[in-house]
């Protein structure tokens, strides 16, 4: 029986069963998926409001809101962005959809495990809500002590919300990892593993090894806050620069969870948009362990400043620029595919056109922060918010919006529209560097970051930066509205539309609940583009 | 490599537009550093998006049966760009460590300055001068300054962007950072009395007209030395100093707390006056024989404008009306208060004494119950309490 066929004759996973139980209590991974997508993108608009409130009071070198009110306003932004979105932004979603179905398996190893992670997220992100409620949070995302233990406002339920989000990550992760090592289909060596699922694989062993210490870590300040034990406090004889080290020994693999992903995304869309092979396969696969890898042993350069020895600094100095050279080997690499392709000039390669170009300038404005010297005068400064807003933010929305784009049509079964996409894309593009490269130029003056105003030489590059942002939060909501358009007025998908060669598109579109009627066979690489013969094949169905 | 080298030491002496200007001599190095890896960066940048323009271009979608080339890797070429910028990224370490290492070891005979960080103030010693404190950093110019740091509360950084240097300041141990400036970089008459300054009470209207509050700080270090010049002409007719403010040569430097610490973070600002080294013997004498109340004879409110400065109050109470940590002083006097505990008074002199003896006995409705710091010694000196307050409560009395 043809894909095509499947298409109109069956039922799919979205219509197999309807009623709010049925997704709230389903085990699907494409149920699940879908569902950490909406909510993600839920606390995407609750983050993104909070970040236009900021860059509304930055309008103007004058405060407009109270001190207390902005300093709430970026730490709830910062929080909810790396806690709630950017943490589980790609694995959750594309991950949780795509894992199963690019495997060739009929779920992930724990349905009911990956069912209770999401359980958890929920749980989590409603200590979180809660702290809204309460009144907010204004320790900066970092909760860095003795302020987080002294002052501070709703500091404890907000640290019980990283906490229990902490527990879906690693569940999260542990089931990735099995399904990987255990589900791929017939004919799938590690070899022929498409590169998305390479880099949900090293994602998800930092997810295991990392997050446990950041749970212990906020443990401990609940428990130094609530019951006054000194941990991190001088005043009960505790260090502060502890509490950096286990933050950052956390926080900083976990840049890695959020932008590994979206280079997985990236290695897929590049390709099977190019009809070119991956330039590189085992350089790419191998370099996302590597970061996973290195990542672990650089937490030392968010500190070269903060009191901790001068050669600890040189060597963590050292060892950063060792993730200089991995990440350079992929960006290389997907350049390098693109040549002699037959490139596709569609909203999906514009987005990761838009990508490269984004986290290109983010990997580079890393290396004057990795050297000492130099860190010593743009540490703390916008140079800094500009430079991880490009990779963070920046890398993984539009890695997120090139996922979301390119396989929207078999999540949904609708084409959206290209003749909107690719306009808002540019705009999106053009709005997003407005907003950023401004915040390079004022940091490396010397403004300072998490000011609530600010002196007047600054106020240009500021403006700037604000109008830029607005016109960014717009071209979002064009996206979303793209989105939403097609699934009304979208045309019907095809099991295949961009012609790809991994085992997501051999099913039917959307795809039905188990995923694949008989046990799919891997027999050829997920990008074989050039072959004469897959190209027939492909053609053939 | 080499040219990029050359090319980053020629920019460096241009770069007003990215940085700063370059008022240490650890900023060369820094600059040096910042427009290699600048240079290094912008190279890379142009070819990397450039490559991948152009392939965009050139090879467009040209339909589904286009064949296109079966590429899956190139093995030299990925151990080109593997290797060589990895030569790149170590001189870049090598630089940045040179100069971190110059930037961390002090030359013995600095000046020792010890700098105290509060919510929402910085405070500066001179152990080795007098033991006098002042509230902004002032320096002479090119000799070695070293700052031993601590802070009294939460973690706060300290950070002189034109000196390229930066520390954080910790509430349980020392940091120490050093510098030596290179010029005066004397301060132009806008910088000396528009320099924006969130802690002082002048407020006026910067030339561009935002509404922020500005200080002449930089001219009262002039005024100083000037009077100082003028007193010890009297002895020594001879003497080569200046006596009038406005000749006093200053430079001025902006520091910032670059580690948050609360509502008034943006506001925990100090200036560093570069003076040249004979007047600063001048401003040392003025400091040690300084007497606040010698100084404001007969002008009881300047004393009080002088102490609340001095204590530090202007991190939480505005004198314009601006919401702060604490209440406005505004139009405090006289004026009904509500107490968190649902009581009320009338703030009289007794009141403001009161609030600022305990200040956690009767807090006004909306503001936090704990935090405002009682050290009256060091604000008025041993046994000069009453006098002080008398002053303060003189002073708000004139904000009415």
């Amino acid at each position: 029986m043809s894909a095509e066929a499947l298409n109109h004759d069956e039922g799919n996973y979205l219509n197999a069963s309807s009623g709010f139980k049925s997704w709230f209590m389903t085990v699907d991974h494409k149920r699940l998926g879908i569902m950490y997508l909406a909510t993600i993108l839920s606390f995407f608009l609750i983050g993104g409001s909070f970040a236009m409130l900021v860059r509304y009071e930055l309008l103007d070198a004058a405060p407009t809101l109270s001190a207390s009110n902005y300093n709430k306003a970026f730490t709830l932004h910062g929080a909810i962005m790396v806690f709630l979105v950017l943490v589980p932004a790609i694995p959750a979603s594309l991950g949780n959809f795509l894992i199963p179905l690019m495997l060739g398996a009929k779920d992930v190893a724990f349905p009911k495990l990956n069912r209770l992670s999401f359980h958890i997220y929920l749980f989590g992100a409603f200590f979180f809500v809660s702290t809204l409620v309460l009144g907010g949070v204004d320790t900066g995302w970092t909760f860095y002590t003795p302020y987080s233990s002294k002052y501070g406002t709703n500091v404890i339920t907000a640290l019980a919300g990283a906490f229990i989000l902490g527990f879906s990550s690693i569940l999260t992760g542990v089931n990735f990892v099995v399904t990987i090592h255990k589900m791929r289909a017939p004919g799938m060596t590690w070899g022929k593993m498409p590169l998305f699922l390479w880099a949900m694989y090293a994602t998800s062993l930092i997810q295991i090894l990392a997050t446990p210490v950041i749970a212990v870590t906020l443990l401990l300040l609940i428990v130094e806050r609530f019951l006054g034990i000194g941990i991190f406090d001088p005043a009960l004889g505790g260090d502060p620069v502890l509490f950096q080290h286990f933050f950052w020994f956390y926080s900083h693999p976990v840049v890695y969870v959020m932008i590994l992903p979206a280079f997985g995304v990236i290695s897929e869309t590049i390709t099977i948009h190019s009809r070119k092979h991956i330039f590189g396969y085992t350089a790419i696969a191998a370099s996302s362990l590597a970061i996973a890898a290195v990542g672990f042993v650089v937490w030392g350069h968010h500190m070269f400043l903060s009191g901790q020895s001068e050669a600890m600094g040189a060597i963590f100095s050292f060892i950063t620029f060792g993730v200089a050279v991995p990440t350079a080997i992929k960006v290389c690499s997907w350049i390098a595919t693109l040549y002699k392709g037959n490139i596709r000039w569609n909203t999906v390669m514009m987005y990761t056109l838009g990508f490269l170009w984004i986290f290109t300038i983010g990997g580079l404005t890393g290396l004057p922060l990795a050297t000492l010297s130099t860190d010593v005068h743009l540490h703390d400064t916008y140079f800094v918010v500009a430079h991880f807003h490009y990779t963070m933010m920046g890398g993984v929305l539009f890695a997120l919006i090139t996922g979301i784009y390119h396989w929207w049509p078999k999540m949904t079964g609708r084409m959206f529209s290209e003749k909107a996409g690719v306009p808002i894309s540019i705009f999106a593009f053009i709005a997003y560097n407005l907003t950023f490269i401004p915040q390079f130029i004022a940091g490396h003056r010397g403004m300072p970051r998490r000011y609530h105003e600010y002196l007047p030489q600054f106020e240009e590059m500021m403006r700037l930066s604000s109008i830029g942002s607005f016109l960014f939060g717009l071209s979002l909501f064009g996206v979303l509205f793209n989105l939403i358009h097609s699934l009304v007025k979208g045309e019907k998908a095809s099991a295949n539309p961009w012609d790809g060669l991994s085992l997501e598109w051999e099913t039917a579109t959307p795809p039905i609940e188990h995923n694949f009627h008989d046990q799919p066979i891997c027999t050829v690489g997920p990008y074989e583009f050039s072959d004469i013969e897959v190209k027939e094949r492909v053609a053939a169905k | 490599m080499t040219v990029l080298y050359w090319i980053s030491t020629a920019t460096a002496q241009e770069s007003a537009f990215y940085l700063p200007k370059a008022a240490s001599t650890l900023a060369g190095d820094v600059d040096t550093t910042f427009s290699f890896i600048y240079w290094c960066c912008a190279v890379f940048f142009v070819a990397l998006m450039g490559a991948m323009f152009w392939f965009a271009v050139a090879y467009k979608d040209k339909g589904p049966e286009h064949k296109t080339l079966d590429l899956k890797g190139h093995h030299t070429l990925e151990l080109v760009w593997s290797v060589f910028p990895s030569f790149l990224l170590i001189a870049m370490f090598v630089m940045g460590f040179q100069g971190y290492v110059k930037s961390t070891i002090s030359p013995v005979d600095a000046v020792q300055v010890n700098v105290v960080g509060k919510r929402w103030d910085w405070s500066f010693n001179y152990p080795t001068l007098g033991g006098f404190e002042s509230r902004d950093l002032v320096v002479p110019n090119q000799e070695a300054v070293r700052l031993q740091m601590v802070s009294q509360d939460v973690l706060h950084s300290f950070y002189i962007p034109d000196f390229r240097i930066k520390k954080d300041v910790l509430p349980n141990r020392y940091t120490s950072q050093w510098f030596e400036t290179t010029d005066l970089y004397e301060a132009t008459e806008e910088e000396l009395f528009y320099s924006p300054d969130f802690n002082f009470s002048d407020a006026k209207e910067s030339p561009s007209g935002s509404k922020i509050l500005v200080t002449s700080r930089g001219a009262d270090v002039q005024k100083a030395v000037a009077d100082q010049c003028a007193k010890d002409k009297k002895d020594n007719p001879g003497l080569a100093c200046e006596s009038s403010a406005e000749n006093v040569k200053v430079g001025l430097h902006q520091i910032f707390c670059t580690e948050y610490c609360g509502d008034s973070h943006s506001r925990m600002l100090a200036k560093a006056v570069v003076l040249e080294p004979a007047d600063f013997e001048l401003w040392v004498k003025a400091q040690n024989n300084f007497d606040a109340e010698t100084a404001y004879a007969g002008d009881v409110t300047k004393l009080g404008e002088y102490y609340t400065s001095k204590g530090g109050c202007a991190g939480c109470h505005s004198v314009d009306g601006s919401a702060m940590t604490g209440p406005t002083w505004q139009g405090l006097y006289n004026k009904e208060r509500k107490f968190a505990d649902g009581s009320t008074a009338v703030a009289d002199d007794n009141y403001i004494r009161m609030s600022v003896l305990e200040p956690q006995k009767q807090v006004v409705v909306g503001y936090p119950a704990a935090g405002m710091p009682v050290n009256l010694h060091k604000a008025f000196g041993k046994g000069k309490e009453e006098a002080g307050l008398a002053a303060i409560i003189e002073y708000i009395k004139t904000l009415n």
